[in-house]
This record gives C-alpha cells, structure tokens and sequence, in this order.
C-alpha cells in the first residue's frame, strides 16, 4: 500500500519526465514562442477530464477490475490489453530515447544496444524489487530533482530575453487552442492513478494525489517551457531534441561554474530509472490482475524483452521522434475515456455516493 | 531465494567496483585539449583548419610552476573542408587523441567571414563537444597568423588565457562574440551580429615575415566616422616592440572618446612578446561579413545595446579644449527604446553614470559640474545618434535588434514576420538621448574659487 505523498511523488515524476526528454519540442512545433501558454491550456483542460472522472468514479477498483465487474473475462482481457498497450507505446519511446540521450551526450563510443541492454537490466531489478520501495526512493530523491530544477532555473536567469516570448501568441491561437488540445497527452500517465488505484488507501487519497501531481506536474511543464522559450528564441528553440539538457549545457557563471549538464545528467538518469522501473512493475501489474495471475515477477523479463525489442524498431533517432506525435495521438484518448466510461460503470456498483463509498471502502 | 539475493547483490557490488573506479573512454593523458580552432580559406572547396592545442607537459610545471608563451600551445594546420574532417585528419598526425570540450574561441579569416558563417555554426552547434558559448572572431590578418601570434605572456593556461581575454573585452568596446548568440540571429533572422577582431600586431620583424596584406583590417577603421587621423612618426624600423599598424588608426576628434585613436585588433601597441590582440568589431548581415568598426565605435554600439557595464572614456570639455576629461563611465540601466512604426522613428534614452578619473590640474571641475555634464550627455547623445543613424543608412545589418525591439508591438508571429520582411529602418528618423550624472569626482573635491 503507497501512501498518499508516495503516490503524488510517483504521479509528479511520470507526468513531468517527458519534460525532460524529447516532448518540449512537440509544443514547440506546434505553437512556437507560446508554448509555455499552451501548457497551460493543456493544464485547464486535464483539470476538467480529471474533475469530470472524478465526479463520475465510484469506489477503488480500476478500470480493469470494473471492466471484469461490467463484462466478464472478456471485456476484463480487452481492456487489459488496450491498458497494456497504452502504456507499452508511451514506455517503449522512453526505453529508445533515453539510451539514444545518453549516447549522444555522454557515452559516444558505446553501442547503443549495450547502452539499452544495461538500461533495461536496470530497470527489471527496479520492478522485480517491487513497486513501494521504488516508490519510497523516488519520494526521497524528488526533492533533490526539485532543488536541482529550482537552481538550473535561476542560474538560467541572465540568459532570460523577454523579447523570445514575442510575439506572446505564437502560432496564433489556432495552433494553441486547436491542435494544441493534443499535446495534453503529456498527462496521459495520469491513468497510472487509475491503474494503481487498489494500491491506495482509499479513493478519497487516491483523488487528492491525483489533484496534487496535476498541479505540480502542470507547474513544471509550465516553467520547463517558459524558460526554454525565454532562452531560445524560435525558430532556433525547435531545432534541440532535448530541449532541457540544452538549457543546461548553456549556464556558465564567470570561470568558476559551467557544465551544469553534468549535475543534470546525474538527476535525469534517476528520474528516468525510477520513472521506467514504476512502468515495467506496473506493466506487469495489468497483466497479473487482467489473467488473475499469482506472481507479477515471472512477467518482468518478457515485459522488459518485448519493450526493448519494439523500443528498437525504429531505425534511427530521426524515425523515433517523427512517430513520437502519432504515439501520443493514439495514446491520450485512450488514456482519458477509459476512467470515464468505466467511472460511469462503477456508479452501477458503488451508486451510494462517493462521501460514503470514502468511508466504506478503506483496505 | 536467499541465495539468489545474495548472488545478485554480490554481482552488483562486483559490477560497481570494476565499472565505475576508471574513464570510460579514453585516460586523460592520452587526450590532446584543443583551446582554440583557426578556419582560412584554402585552394578548392577546402579550408585551411588550425587546431591550437594544450601542451600539458609545460603548463604543469611541479615546484617550478608552469611555462608560460609559445610552450603552453602548439598548433597543427590541415587542409579540410569543415571542422570535424580537419580534428580526424589530425587525429591521424598526432599520438593523442583532439578533444573539443575545452575549446574557448573559433577565429575566422575576413575572407571566410565575407563568404559566410553559416556551415560553420552548423556544425557547431550540432556538436555536443563544442559549448555553446564558444567565442568567434575575425581575425584580418588571417587566423593561422593570429593563433601564431598568440602567445600568453601571463597565464599557464592557455583555454583561460582566451576566457580572460574576450570576457574582460565584453566589458568595453568589443562585442560579446558568443557563437550561440551568433546562431541565434542567423537562423531566426531577427537580428545581426558584431564579433570581434582578432588582429596581430604589426612590427618591423613579423611585417617581413608575412608581407604587407596584414594591414587590410586597418584600411575600414573607423569605416562610418569623420575622424581625422593624425600622423604618428614613431613607428621605427629600429623599435621591434612598436607597433607599425598603429599609425594607419584615425585619432577622433568628437566630443566621446575625445583624443583617444580608434583602433581595430592589431593596431594597439600591446606586450613586447604577445603579437596578438582583439580590439573593434566586424559587422555582419547574416552570415556574411560586411564591414568593420572601431574600437570608439565599439563603445558606443555597447552604449546603445545595454551592453555596456563600464570603462574609462575622454570627454571634451570646452574649458579645457586641448586636454579631454577622463571618467569611469557606467551604464547602471539598459537604453529604453521606443521605435514609432507609424511616423517611422526610433527614440533610444540612455542612462548613464560618471566618476570622474582624471582632469587638467587647473581645471576646477566642482564648480562647473551641471555644465560638464550638460556638455557631456551632448557630446555621447550626438556622436551616438550620428553613429546609430549612420549606421542603418550604410548596412542592411540590423545588429540594433530593432526588428526584435517590435516584436512586442506583434500578437502573432505572422504578423512580426509580415513585418520583418517589409521593414527598412533606412527610412527612420533616429533620436539619442543621454541622461548623464557625474556620481563622484574621486578622493577630491575642490572648493569654488
């Protein structure tokens, strides 16, 4: 059982990786200089599909669970395996794009199989160790991340040009408004709240979590992407796969402190092996409650192999991060109807209310 | 299961202990540190690459310290068609392997210049080895001639040789030179670029050497002044440490920087042993080279970007006509800009601050403060605006950022871009003015007479 700070902890990190790694450029694309304010119009409109799950859910079953309850085994595997594949879609970038990170940045003469298969062997143990020491590791070590993003963004003020925010609309509203709504796929692992429901105490905490990591995940994107857009002006911030890790190859106080991507990588690579191993245990999870299956563990290599191999699929970081987009237009309306149909259902099962179903139903 | 924790726990102990107590990669004595990087044009499509490097073995010297000069650096020159082609060829050459990371400075020659940068910051700044905030430089004399020249007479180190060198000028008259700024104005098209020059100077003994071309920096100094230059007689054959390219810079008769010679690198007399120096600043338009500016006018283009900070600049003064008012000037606040789209005008407040630092001995410059700086903001506001407005009227180079000073006036990028390409600030009228205080005049201060 996780408790509530644990799971924001968890929640924070999966929602505010991506931010790290290769999404700011999507919002880049997509709205220039304003993507900063498209992040905050993905923010109000996750906060309306979280409140309307929310409203709707009843109980702390997850939508696997409440899908056996509505239609059998059958709709139970259907709905296991469209969960499964979700999160193998968004996972399996992260198993390529990371390793291929490290490689240009760090580790040059390796070959990036080594560097995959070393993530990958990482990352099992962090799943086989199980899902409440990981998730107590990765509420020790958020708050050095938060200190550590909290200095990048004030060494990072000399560099600040307010001109590169303007003009303050991009794109133009079109590109914010319009196609911007699907970038609020940055906040599909918010399904992970849903998916891990039976690991809260209630779904009263499970709700406050889920609020709490919004905001603060919301936060970073937000800051992640304004400062960003203020050092980079467009067209030039677009260019940058790792949008953050350009910011911090560009501090540089006087003669007496440069090089802050070291510190970066350092915080980076545990965020991402935290933030994989939550995603291979979970992984396995779906697919042990979705067969009724004793053991998670006997799951983790298969779901590491299969991982890595799809990881491996496209031929080049080129190819990767053009299918990115696609990945996560397939991926976020999954991720959000899920819960509202199945918060629909559970209202069958748990009709009374939700004050009461708080009470009743603590593990 | 037991047995398996431990076995798994012992290999992970195992695993850590041999992987991480060593370098991955390469050990730093087998690495040659790169400090510097020289590109001049070459026969075909080939550039000639200077690649100056560390000589670790002089600049850690035990108790006796390190080696200064010529024996901290070496230089090795291929013929290549870009950086990284020019580092494998002399990977080749040499035992150690060329490292980039530490590399302060690019220096190109005004012929590369005037070709156009853009390849090379493409490289660069797809490069993870190379740091963003590298400087680039022009170097007129040629950057093979100006990396030779380069002998730092007072550091071991020679990456903090350059740092110390182009970070200290960012404070007075030339530019910043940063090659990520550089990047900046090229790919968006929002603004130009100064960079500095990386000159050698000129004495009777490096002129045989490499014959009379090296003089081409000088022959645009002070390019959109009406300086009058003076002749100077000292420049002797007989007086090795003097500096023959200093004649050819014009002494300035306005009122900013009154007396003082507007020099390009090269021109300044400088350290008997180091020939190499970085003074003015070449203009660009786009990736393109087009021109140079003085050291003066160097000044005032800080002046007008906010760039400033401080230095000590001459002042005419009408009470002592023949001798200048020297200050410690500070810009304490960045210029305001206001740019009129509609009646075409571009209005640019300054807001400076003054100690004075040095005065005619009978001049009593207490009883006629509020006049001097009167006087003062007059002289800076006018040689400015002439400047300024000169300026735009000779280039297409927006190096004032004033399409980027509009963009706020812009609520798409559409319309700012729109805006761009019709724009030409030839057509503005350009108004400077100067709010000028004289905060302290040093450990003095002379009663009224």
């Amino acid at each position: 059982m996780l408790q509530r700070k644990e799971m924001t902890a968890l929640l924070i990190n999966v929602i505010s990786l991506k931010m790290l790694l290769t999404f700011p450029r999507i919002f880049i694309i997509n709205s220039a200089n304003a993507a900063w304010i498209q992040a905050l119009y993905n923010t109000l409109v996750v906060f309306l599909i979280f409140f309307a799950t929310t409203k709707l859910y009843r109980g702390n079953k997850n939508v696997i669970q409440l899908a056996e309850m509505a239609g059998g085994k059958a709709l139970k595997i259907l709905v296991g395996m469209t969960v499964f594949a979700v999160l193998l879609i968004n996972f399996s970038s992260v198993v390529r794009i990371f390793p291929e990170s490290v490689k240009s940045v760090l580790l040059q003469n390796f070959k990036i199989e080594a560097i995959v298969v070393t993530f990958v062997i990482a990352i099992a143990i962090g799943a086989y160790i199980g899902l409440a020491p990981v998730a107590k590791v990765n509420y020790l070590f958020l708050p050095v991340a938060g200190a550590v993003l909290l200095a990048f963004l004030l060494l990072l003020i000399p560099y600040y040009r307010f001109s590169n925010i303007m003009p303050v609309f991009g794109k133009g509203y079109g590109a914010i408004f319009g196609k911007g709504f699907n970038t609020v796929s940055l906040f599909s692992d918010i399904l992970f709240l849903n998916i891990l429901l039976p690991h809260c105490e209630n779904a009263g905490e499970a709700r406050k979590s889920g609020v709490k990591a919004l905001v603060i995940g919301a936060g970073i994107s937000v800051i992640i992407l304004l400062g960003y857009c203020l050092v980079y002006p467009y067209p030039a911030s677009k260019e940058f796969i790792i949008p953050v890790y350009q910011l911090a190859r560009i501090i540089h106080l006087s003669s007496f402190f440069s090089r802050f991507e070291a510190l970066f990588q350092f915080v980076w690579s545990i965020l991402v092996l935290l933030y994989s191993s939550v995603y291979v245990y979970t992984m396995c999870y779906v697919w042990q409650i979705t067969f009724n299956l004793k053991f998670y563990r006997p799951l983790i290599f298969p779901v590491v192999l299969i991982s890595s191999v799809i990881a491996m699929v496209p031929n080049s970081m080129l190819d990767l991060i053009g299918t990115e987009e696609t990945k996560s237009l397939i991926v976020y309306p999954i991720a959000f109807l899920l819960p509202i149909i199945f918060g629909a259902v559970s209202r069958r099962y748990y009709g009374e209310g939700r004050r009461k179903d708080e009470s009743d139903e603590r593990i | 299961m037991k047995g398996f924790k431990t076995a798994a726990v012992s290999f992970a102990a195992l695993l850590l202990s041999l992987t991480l107590t060593g370098c991955v990669g390469k050990e730093p004595n087998e690495i040659a540190y790169i400090v510097a990087l020289g590109i001049d044009m070459s026969e075909g499509n080939n550039y000639e690459i200077t690649i100056q490097y560390a000589n670790p073995t002089e600049i850690s010297g035990g108790e006796e310290g390190g080696k200064a000069g010529s024996a901290i650096i070496e230089n090795i020159s291929v013929q290549a068609p870009n950086l990284y082609a020019a580092i494998g060829l002399a990977n080749k050459i040499v035992s150690k392997t060329f490292y980039l990371s530490h590399a302060r400075i690019i220096v190109v020659s005004r012929e590369v210049a005037e070709k156009g940068l853009r390849d090379i910051t493409e490289t660069f700044i797809r490069s993870d080895d190379l740091r963003p905030d590298i400087y680039l430089a022009v170097s007129p004399d040629g950057a093979n001639e100006y990396l030779s020249a380069v002998k730092p007479a007072m550091e071991v180190n020679p990456a903090k040789y350059y740092q110390l060198v182009y970070d200290k000028n960012s404070f007075m008259g030339i530019p910043a030179g940063s090659a990520k700024d550089f990047f900046f104005g090229i790919e968006t098209k929002n603004f130009d670029s100064f960079l500095p020059i990386a000159g050698v100077v000129g004495n009777g003994e490096g002129d045989e050497e490499t014959g009379e071309d090296k003089s081409s920096g000088g022959e645009e100094t002070g390019g959109l002044g009406e300086s009058s230059s003076s002749e100077n007689e000292g420049g002797g054959d007989d007086m090795s440490d003097k500096n023959t390219k200093q004649s050819e810079a014009p002494e300035n008769e306005r009122g900013f920087e009154y007396k003082m010679k507007d020099y390009v690198g090269g021109q300044a007399a400088i350290e008997l042993k180091n020939k190499s120096e970085s003074m003015g600043s070449a203009i660009f338009e786009g990736d393109k080279m087009v021109g140079t500016i003085g050291s003066i006018e160097g000044q005032m283009f800080k002046l007008l970007m906010g760039d400033y900070k401080y230095s000590y600049i001459t002042v005419f003064n009408e009470q002592t006509p023949e001798e200048p008012v020297t200050l410690k000037m500070i810009q304490g606040k960045k210029p305001r800009y206001d740019i009129d789209i509609e009646n075409k005008k571009i209005n640019v407040d300054m807001f400076l601050e003054g100690d004075v630092s040095s005065l005619p001995a009978d001049y009593n410059i207490e009883s006629d403060i509020e006049a001097f700086q009167k006087s003062s903001e007059k002289y800076i506001g006018e040689d400015c605006e002439r400047f300024m407005s000169d300026f735009i009227k000779t280039y297409d180079s927006d190096t004032f950022r004033l399409k980027e000073r509009c963009k706020r006036k812009f609520l798409t990028n559409k319309s700012y871009d729109e805006f761009k390409e019709s724009v030409n600030f030839k057509e503005y009228e350009v108004s400077v003015n100067v709010n000028f205080k004289i905060r302290r005049t040093g450990l003095v201060m002379r009663e009224e007479e």
